[in-house]
């Protein structure tokens, strides 16, 4: 009889939304700690004396004892400077982004806007290569690369990754959205193929090519198994291979680790947090429109 | 000469110009994508009829590495148990990435405060190099001063060996890659939830359907695509999964640990077995083109492996 009270009803109702929502919210409280906790350890760690590291019960605030910082910075792996690391990975990151936009929005220009014989068939033959797993051309690429006499050398982390197939799609998407009418009025005002690409094509498309920046600086800055196989000597090792070797140096100095790898990991934090509106939407669009 | 005959030759001109320039511009990518893709990709057939050291003489064996991976004791017990390894982690973690990021998907979707906070928070992981992460992981993990034991010492529970012991090792490289992974799950399954028309839910809310029986009998089925993209493209991280098994376990203890992507690198750069390698790699692709092809045909959609990760570079654990 409670029931047909329509104000109670509808304080029940609103009671039931209140608890759903404190549930979600506790819910998604729960997995943000999950997910952004270690980094807090990370930080944590790198700022804690060595005593501290192994307390029971850990300690949530760190000592922000920076000796840790010093140490890491003068045994860098190698016994060369971390400097050379971070140079090497910013030089191979950066050419291989620019290399990589420039190439893969020249050809998404030519399948979207351009007529040539076997476009369409090209462009498909392409899209297939999507399907190959990279760690099938380990072996292969190697064995080119070693004929080459490109092995240690930086163009082995740069050259083959300097065109990217899903760059190729993501551009064409776009530059298909751009109106067949703007072309030929350009072609009117007698306007090259060239002049148009770069002063009407490419400054219209720069949200994705920032996009597409994003993702193959990313995946560059990351990039651990190839620069493993091809790069062995100290000199040209890219950050994330040389802080591997510092892992094997240093397997137990829990504080010169936890700040060599804050100190790889807070670039690609940094970009994200810049970049985050970028990132998700390049991950929606380029997994979802397949 | 006509006004006429003059444009048609000038539109003739500008076709042939038009052509050129086409295949001009997309021959830097075709070029690259030839001699490290395409070529590669064939190459790679040939290397694994070869017993091949990458230095010495190559010696022809026809399809002996096949027969030796597929049969031969110790060979295909190795294989074999790779495969078996990387089938056991894909059981443990793909029905739990799958619900865990549903479950932070629908909840995402609700209008709430701090959305976009919470998204990135549960994204930002995702981004982050696996080799540091790993390091930072494998100090969480410690058995004896890690904080997951000191945390559990504290609440008085069981603690683990964790990276050490078996079968925890696998399980610990199943937190870290649902770790690591699990934002980019949520961020597809939000897109594929944009997808649901919202008149259906409602039209069935008003013919007194409860909030469960709308996302049984609506919002799961209409999301089925996305679910099953998801399925494949986990089950083929899997397969490709190396830097965090490399980094943590070197595939121990006891080869617990030593998924299919690991052993071809194992036996390729560190046993320079390229011949019986390169076998592998053909087995590896035919695994990952069988699951490919379930996907295009339940979902018509081709597989993007998060991007231009496709090809071995960086973010494995999709």
């Amino acid at each position: 009889m409670q029931g047909n009270n329509p104000g109670e009803k509808e304080m029940k109702r609103l009671k039931n939304i209140k608890l759903s929502n404190v549930l979600t919210y506790a819910a998604l409280t729960i997995v943000l700690i999950f997910t952004a906790f270690p980094f807090y350890w990370m930080v944590a760690s790198s700022l804690n004396r060595p005593e501290t590291l192994f307390a029971f019960p850990p300690k949530l605030i760190p000592d922000f004892y920076f000796q840790n910082y010093i140490d890491m910075w003068n045994n860098a792996p190698g016994g060369i400077s971390w400097w050379r690391y971070i140079g090497n990975t910013v030089f191979i990151a950066g050419t291989t982004t620019i290399l990589s936009v420039f190439n893969s929005s020249l050809a998404g220009f030519a399948f979207a806007k351009l007529k040539f014989p076997l476009r369409n068939k090209i462009f498909i033959l392409l899209l297939g290569l999507l399907m190959i797993p990279g760690e099938m051309l380990l072996i292969p690429n190697y064995v080119i690369l070693k004929n080459l006499h490109w092995l240690n050398t930086y163009q082995a982390m740069i050259i083959p990754w300097c065109a990217s197939v899903f760059g190729i799609f993501l551009t064409r998407q776009f530059f298909k959205t751009i109106p067949q009418e703007l072309w030929e009025a350009a072609q009117v005002d007698g306007c090259s193929i060239g002049r148009y690409f770069f002063a009407v094509a490419v400054p219209l498309a720069k949200p994705t090519l920032l996009t597409l920046a994003l993702f193959v600086f990313l995946g560059s800055w990351n990039a651990f198994l190839w620069p493993l196989i091809v790069a062995t000597d100290y000199a040209i090792m890219p950050l994330e291979v040389a802080l591997n070797s510092f892992l094997g140096s240093e397997g137990t100095e829990w504080g010169l680790l936890t700040a060599a790898s804050t100190m790889v990991t807070a670039p690609v934090l940094i970009l994200f947090l810049i970049f985050q509106r970028q990132f998700i939407e390049g991950i929606s669009r380029g997994a979802i429109k397949g | 000469m006509t006004d006429e005959v003059v444009l048609k030759r000038r539109k003739r001109l500008r076709s042939v110009k038009e052509f050129l320039t086409g295949y001009l511009f997309i021959s830097p990518a075709v070029l690259v994508l030839s001699i490290f893709v395409i070529f590669p990709s064939i190459f790679v057939f040939y290397i694994s009829t070869l017993d091949w050291n990458m230095i010495g003489p190559k010696y022809f064996i026809g399809l002996t590495n096949f027969v030796n991976i597929l049969f031969k004791s110790p060979y295909s017990t190795e294989f074999w148990g790779s495969v078996l390894v990387t089938v056991k982690y894909v059981t443990l973690s793909v029905p739990l990435q799958i619900s865990i990021a549903l479950i932070l998907a629908l909840l995402l979707m609700r209008p709430i405060k701090f959305r976009s906070f919470f998204r990135l928070g549960i994204f930002i992981s995702y981004v982050t190099p696996l080799v540091a992460t790993s390091i930072v992981w494998m100090w969480i993990f410690h058995p004896d001063y890690g904080f997951l034991n000191s945390f559990l010492r504290l609440l008085h529970l069981p603690t683990s060996m964790w990276l050490l012991g078996s079968p925890s090792a696998l399980i610990s490289l199943v937190i870290y890659t649902t770790w690591h992974a699990i934002g980019f799950s949520t961020i597809l399954f939000m897109a594929g939830l944009t997808g649901v028309p919202t008149e259906l839910q409602e039209a069935a809310r008003i013919d007194g359907a409860n909030a469960n029986g709308v996302f049984w009998h609506i919002t799961w089925p209409m999301l089925s695509p996305t679910t099953f993209f998801i399925l494949v493209i986990s089950m083929i991280g899997a397969f490709k999964m190396f830097t965090p098994v490399f980094v943590m376990t070197r595939g121990g203890p006891y080869y617990t640990t030593a998924t299919t992507g690991y052993y071809l690198y194992v036996k390729a750069f560190e046993d320079w077995a390229a011949g019986y390698a390169s076998a592998v790699a053909v087995m590896l692709f035919l695994f990952i083109f069988a699951l490919t092809l379930l996907n295009i045909k339940f979902t018509g959609r081709k597989v993007f492996y998060a991007g231009e990760q496709s090809r071995g570079e960086g973010n494995e654990t999709a």
